[in-house]
């Protein structure tokens, strides 16, 4: 359903910004329409004619009461580049009997009576308003060159112009990119693109409120891990849009941790009481006659027997509370040692132990570390074989290598004995689960974990902190 | 053999039972704490095999209870609870040995027996294994009946090391044996007293060896 609006960019500032840019281009297409309408459409001429009479008209009547009427018509850039492309170019202007001419005296000045009631029905009689008031214009023909005459008279103020030899279109009237026109485009946008930039603005300064309030949440969020006892975001100082989402994952979350601890404590539980059923199976198998169904059958409860054990160790790595205790790796590993020699000895395996240090601390579980490094051990006893002798060191860092004089682990599976359920080979005894554990409680610890195959045979298994 | 078994449930208390009787040891069940206090007053039993987790409390508090009480027995801890610390609380608590449920057969009836040689506090103090036999009173060690004499260093090392057999001594509690801690021990002393002690066990008939677990000590086992 969202993938529908990929084509907008992921972010919002980058929504933003897009969208703005386009409603800035409409805006001003809108803007600059007319003007192309209007010189697209007609003769150029007669463009340039029209174009000359409201250069003329914009002159006249600006009011800058300093300037003289000569000068301010001498001064329009649209005149000059007009009377530059006809040389025959010629006005007449007289406003409130202040008169300007250029090139050439005026030809139709007094030929027409504006008091003249045929006139005046057009609406020429007096009055306040010059911007409303009405216009007297006339076009004639000069010998093949048009003149245009124009009056207006507004109470006491009163215009008369014409002018004449215009037979050469100029670009400023004709062409839409002239560089006069988009001048005026960009004068009369202007105010609109101010606007738009300014909303703009606000939005992303609302953006940027709003994600570093989002970011905030993404901190307290990333601050979670699985032990964390509550899994609850909070809602202070975020916008009244966003709270909704936060609640509904609060909630999302509480079912989940309700469930999580529900799966946990039935996991244990089912795990824990498992182990008397499984007791009184093996007791009852006593019974049987001997026979090889049933060795195979101790077998299987051996294998079960195992795997329970394994997935209670799993269960009490994820049960784990916050590390506070210092445990020393030499002496929990001098205490499995001697735990695991008895096993090791039955398989005519010895155990060396080196510690290279006096202490190793490590900041950490010593139950779960122990359980880590019996697993080590076990597995390097199970690889061994009689005569074989299995080294457990420990170095600085503090790091703790058990060292096996086993077959080693072929290449292209080095890297995932320590996922579950991975054997080497897959037909051997026992889970899978070995390795994982540790992998479990050395990540716990924060701490590597790394298996080399040592040059003369035999694997080295270090767990680094 | 007679020995007492301490376990609330009923199937696996019966089934326990039926091996351990097969197996010509005789047995009396008690399904409580407080059942089993009565029985280790009013019974001699040569073993107990103890549940930790009892509708009535904690199993080990019988073990307590026993020694307030003067009674003389050895308790074989069964517990659904597995880990090493709990193992080594279980031996610090008093038991003589500790095994995690689902345990085999064999080796459930391999430790009951193993504690049964066991000297009891009071009792006569003769250690067995393989074919050496210890008398802790009389400090006389024969093997297959024969008197053997060794230096008194020695003797304590294998004192030690017996009194502790199929279990790792550490070498530090060995050296604290036989030297006292305020004597001066030359390095590499008690390697050199095992090492001669090793020698004359192989020699003789004995039935048991010393593996040296290097870094950590020594420990006495039937040789297969």
């Amino acid at each position: 359903m969202l993938r529908k609006v990929r084509m907008l960019p992921q972010s919002i500032a980058g929504q933003l910004a897009l969208l703005s840019l386009i409603f800035a281009v409409l805006a001003l297409v809108y803007l600059a329409f007319p003007f192309w309408s209007y010189l697209s459409d007609g003769d150029p001429l007669d463009r340039t004619i029209s174009f000359a009479e409201i250069s003329i008209v914009r002159a006249a009547l600006a009011d800058s009461p300093e300037s003289d009427l000569a000068r301010r018509l001498s001064e329009s850039v649209e005149i000059a580049e007009i009377a530059a492309a006809n040389s025959g170019f010629r006005y007449f202007v007289d406003r409130n009997d202040e008169q300007a001419q250029f090139g050439g005296d005026p030809r139709w000045q007094g030929a027409i009576d504006f008091s003249h009631p045929s006139l005046s029905s057009e609406g020429l009689q007096d009055s306040t308003d010059c911007q409303s008031s009405a216009w007297w214009r006339a076009n004639y023909d000069e010998d093949g060159v048009p003149v245009v005459i124009g009056y207006q008279s507004c109470g006491v103020d009163s215009t008369y112009y014409e002018f004449a030899g215009i037979t050469t279109p100029i670009d400023s009237a004709t062409r839409f990119l002239d560089r006069r026109n988009l001048e005026i485009i960009w004068n009369e946008s202007q105010e609109t693109l101010a606007g738009m930039v300014g909303i703009a603005l606000i939005g992303f300064i609302v953006i940027w409120a709003t994600t570093r309030s989002l970011r905030r949440l993404i901190d307290v969020a990333e601050s979670f891990d699985e032990e964390s006892s509550e899994h609850i975001l909070p809602t202070d100082g975020l916008p009244r849009e966003i709270i909704p989402l936060v609640r509904a994952m609060n909630r999302m979350m509480r079912r989940i941790d309700a469930a999580n601890k529900k799966q946990a404590f039935f996991l244990a539980t089912a795990a824990h009481e498992m182990r008397t059923p499984m007791a009184i199976l093996r007791n009852r198998l006593e019974r049987l006659p001997e026979s090889q169904d049933k060795e195979d059958l101790r077998n299987d409860i051996r294998r079960i027997t195992g795997l329970l054990e394994q997935l209670l160790q799993l269960i009490g790595i994820s049960e784990t509370e916050r590390f506070e205790d210092t445990v020393d790796l030499v002496t929990a590993a001098k205490a499995v040692v001697m735990d695991r020699v008895p096993l090791a000895v039955e398989k005519g395996v010895e155990i060396e132990f080196v510690p290279n240090v006096e202490t190793a601390p490590v900041l950490g579980n010593q139950r779960l570390l122990q359980v880590a490094i019996s697993n080590l051990i076990d597995n390097a006893i199970s690889f061994s074989d009689s005569g074989d002798t299995l080294t457990v060191r420990v170095d600085e860092g503090p790091r703790i290598t058990v060292i096996d004089e086993g077959p080693g682990i072929a290449e292209d599976v080095i890297d995932t004995v320590f996922e579950p359920f991975v054997k080497n080979p897959p037909n051997r005894h026992g889970h899978g689960l070995g390795l994982a554990i540790v992998k479990a409680v050395v990540n716990l610890h924060k701490g590597g974990v790394s298996v080399t195959n040592n040059v003369r045979g035999g694997t080295n298994i270090s767990l680094q902190f | 053999m007679k020995i007492l078994l301490v376990e609330d449930d009923k199937e696996l208390a019966d089934t326990t039972r039926w091996i351990l009787e097969k197996n010509k040891i005789v047995v009396d069940v008690a399904e409580s704490l407080l059942l089993a206090k009565a029985a280790i007053l009013d019974h001699e039993y040569s073993v107990v095999l103890l549940d930790r987790r009892l509708p009535d409390g904690e199993g080990t508090e019988l073990i307590h209870y026993a020694k307030q009480h003067g009674v003389e027995t050895r308790f074989l801890v069964i517990s659904a609870v597995g880990d090493l610390g709990s193992r080594v609380e279980g031996l610090d608590l008093g038991a003589d040995d500790y095994l995690v449920k689902p345990y085999e057969v064999d080796e459930l009836l391999a430790r009951i027996r193993a504690v049964e040689r066991r000297p009891l506090q009071e009792g006569d103090r003769v250690y067995e294994l393989g074919n050496v036999r210890f008398n802790r009173d009389t400090r006389n060690f024969r093997i297959c009946g024969e008197t053997l004499v060794f230096s008194r260093r020695e003797m304590l090392v294998l004192e030690s090391l017996i009194s502790g057999a199929g279990r790792v001594v550490a070498r530090e509690s060995l050296q604290a044996h036989v030297y006292g801690y305020d004597e001066e021990v030359k390095p590499n002393a008690v390697e050199a007293h095992v090492s001669r002690l090793r020698k004359t066990l192989a020699t003789q008939n004995s039935g048991v060896k010393i593996h040296t677990i290097r870094g950590v000590g020594y420990m006495l086992k039937e040789s297969n």
